[in-house]
């Protein structure tokens, strides 16, 4: 008994060793833990907002994507992943995905190449410079909803400013918000328009900061505008193109308002419904199947945040700091 | 479940007049939640004003709640707190899910009262009542077509001779008709009511879209498709690119203001008969909650009783543009007054009685969303009719499991 006694001291005192080990040296400092105390004393604010504002929810809506929604007798019935069988079987859920990488596939890259034109620019010592740049960020401060109601009415099939412009060159009038065709294609060039102003200034900013020093030496190297452009100010401002990469990226996937005002609906046959407007749809249009739309928000989830990982792995190899 | 209800209901009752002999003098208020928009501020408030008059004891406080989504949205999550108000509107689709919270309103009202009630307009145990309703109407510009048509057929020519090119540029100019298949597909249901079509059978328990009555309603609507501005925009917001939309009554004010603002003139008339004349009506109902303090319920209770009175529907309806809700309101001096000077609410006040409303099946917002998608596969070309209307039919079986 004694000796059993002792065998288990003894593994005790290892597995305790063992665990004082895996402890960083840091952490085994009371001065640390002092020191930590104040720092999450100032973080507890943000951290109580983000508790209850984006973790709660989170996982309350993950909770709630495996039941279906009894409103009475809240949540109501377990169903396991039902709701997700369901959604893999939907055609318009993948009708909403397709459209959504759709528009992620070109308006970002769009927008950000447009960005990095418009920002090198303004990166010269143009007249009216302030102007421009103040200019190009109003579609980006301007309440969205309001520039959507002027969108809608330039894509007017009557009597819009674009199909005017088109009746200049002989074309015939577009449907724009009428016609399958052309409702990604709308919802593209709105949110190009609104945000490359942003994202312009965003780099413009990127590009003062960068070092005279390294445009002094390409040009005693011969380098051309260009060159020196492509060679130095590109490399050098991947960072910020690697953040507008990331937050345009995740924002597009999270279209809604720009098609629930533009179409007053997903468009002509669902032609723009994107997965957050399916969602909705699901959740909150008249149809209430809370369950539902709660499992495609952590589809949604699920796929943004996959992307974002392969994102940060490519910018490991990608983005120089210096 | 009906002898259920009739308990609860009595046991109400006799809450009611213990709670309302108790606290007949004591100050009650009453909340109504409700998503009008500002236009309709002042005759709300009269309409509170003119119930305090007889009752002062009893204060109602008209609670907004946003866009229709968004009062749904909180009246689920209202009944899963606990915290309802005295009363609310719905539209037809949102009582199942709560109504187990609700009371049957069928026993507080006499005969008389019930039979006063449009005939299109009464539910199941009076789970809610009817109050802000409307009904498709004609809608059609003068300027383009002098005398509205009054048959399908009459309604189909005018349409195919009002879609012009008017500048001769190869591109349609205006069109017959507007269709909204996405937002709307209301507007087919207003051609099925005309041609004795419905979505199921009268104990829901088989689809009837496809029998003759509704594939006939389907080829009509579908073969104005070449004559049609197939949209899912207001179609007065592109006004005189029309001539004629079957379109809500509650939306006069709209149009009026765009005819107005485009120097045309717009008038409403009677839907075109179909098989017999009808209408689709929509809008929502008023409901009581069960769970609220006896007086309060009470209160709603007679607040209810005081919006359904004659007078007092037609006074509502003059105001705000919807329709009254009971035979006497249609027939009250108010009423009668303003249709004397407003021509643009006689259609819709002579349709109102012969008018049929969405069923209150549980799942019907998913079938409606069929119905959208069928219609708009249809109008655009995506599918053949036969093939869309198979689709649908199946979807919709699938719903009634």
């Amino acid at each position: 008994m004694n000796r059993s006694k002792k065998l288990l001291a003894t593994w005790l005192n290892k597995l305790v060793a063992l665990w004082w080990q895996l402890i960083p040296l840091e952490w085994r400092s009371p001065t640390f833990w002092k020191d930590s105390a104040w720092a999450y004393i100032y973080l507890a604010p943000a951290l109580i907002i983000l508790g209850v504002f984006t973790f709660y929810p989170f996982f309350s809506a993950f909770r709630l994507s495996l039941f279906k929604v009894d409103i009475p007798n809240y949540p109501g019935q377990y169903i396991g992943l039902d709701h997700f069988r369901y959604i893999f079987g939907d055609k318009y859920f993948w009708r909403a995905l397709w459209n959504t990488v759709y528009i992620v596939g070109i308006s970002v890259p769009v927008t950000i190449s447009l960005a990095l034109l418009v920002a090198s620019l303004l990166n010269k010592s143009l007249r009216f410079r302030a102007f421009a740049r103040t200019s190009f960020f109003l579609s980006y401060i301007t309440p969205m909803v309001a520039v959507i109601m002027v969108w809608r009415l330039m894509y007017h099939e009557s009597y819009g400013l674009l199909n005017y412009f088109l009746s200049l060159f002989g074309m015939n009038r577009i449907a724009w918000l009428n016609d399958p065709a052309y409702a990604k294609p709308a919802v593209i060039i709105l949110n190009v328009w609104r945000y490359v102003g942003y994202q312009a200034i965003i780099l413009l900013a990127g590009m003062q900061g960068i070092d005279q020093m390294y445009y002094e030496a390409a040009r005693i190297d011969g380098a051309s505008g260009f060159q020196a452009w492509r060679k130095i100010t590109v490399p050098l401002l991947t960072p910020q193109i690697f953040f507008l990469l990331i937050i345009s990226m995740i924002g597009s996937f999270k279209i809604f308002t720009e098609v629930y005002v533009l179409f007053n609906g997903p468009g002509p046959l669902k032609a723009a419904e994107t997965l957050v407007y399916y969602i909705m749809r699901q959740g909150f249009f008249g149809t209430q199947h809370l369950g539902r739309a709660a499992a495609a928000s952590m589809i949604l989830f699920a796929i943004i945040f996959v992307v974002t990982l392969l994102q940060m792995q490519i910018a490991k190899r990608r983005v120089h700091y210096q | 479940m009906k002898l259920r209800n009739t308990w609860i209901a009595l046991g109400l009752l006799a809450l009611l007049f213990v709670g309302f002999a108790a606290t007949a003098t004591e100050p009650v208020t009453i909340e109504f939640w409700h998503r009008f928009s500002e236009r309709h501020n002042d005759t709300l408030l009269e309409l509170a004003a003119r119930f305090q008059e007889r009752y002062p004891h009893i204060t109602v406080e008209w609670v907004y709640q946003g866009s229709y989504s968004a009062l749904q949205t909180t009246i689920n999550g209202a009944v899963v707190a606990g915290e309802v108000p005295t009363m609310t509107i719905f539209y037809e689709n949102w009582i199942p899910a709560v109504a187990d919270a609700l009371v049957p309103l069928e026993p507080f009202f006499t005969a008389e009262e019930i039979a006063d009630i449009v005939p299109g307009l009464l539910y199941e145990n009076l789970l809610t009542v009817p109050f802000n309703k409307s009904i498709m109407v004609l809608y059609y510009i003068e300027d383009y077509v002098p005398v509205p048509p009054t048959t399908w057929q009459e309604f189909y020519d005018l349409c195919v001779a009002n879609t012009v090119d008017e500048d001769g540029d190869g591109q349609i100019d205006r069109y017959g008709t507007g269709l909204r298949p996405a937002s709307n597909p209301e507007q087919f249901l207003a051609l099925l009511a005309q041609n004795n079509g419905t979505i199921l059978n009268e104990d829901w328990t088989e689809v009837t879209l496809d029998n003759e009555a509704g594939l006939e309603a389907l080829e009509f609507y579908a073969s104005l498709a070449p004559y049609a501005w197939i949209t899912s925009e207001y179609l007065n917001s592109n006004i005189g690119y029309v001539a004629m939309a079957i379109d809500t009554s509650a939306g006069w004010y709209y149009w009026n203001k765009a005819a107005e603002g485009a120097g045309l003139t717009v008038k409403t008339a009677e839907l075109p008969v179909g098989e017999k004349a009808a209408s689709f009506i929509q809008g929502t109902n008023i409901g009581l909650f069960k769970d609220v303090p006896a007086e309060e319920f009470a209160a709603g209770l007679l607040f209810l009783k005081f919006l359904l009175e004659a007078e007092n529907t037609g006074y509502w309806a003059a105001r705000s543009g919807y329709l009254p809700v009971t035979l006497g309101g249609l027939q009250s001096q108010t009423w009668l007054d303003h249709l004397a000077t407003h021509p643009e609410a006689v259609a819709s006040s002579i349709m109102m009685p012969l008018g049929v409303s969405q069923i209150t099946h549980p799942n019907y917002g998913d079938m409606r969303d069929v119905l959208s998608t069928m219609c708009e596969e249809i109008l655009l070309g995506a599918e053949t009719l036969e093939d869309a209307l198979a689709v649908a039919v199946s979807e919709i079986e699938s719903l009634l499991e």
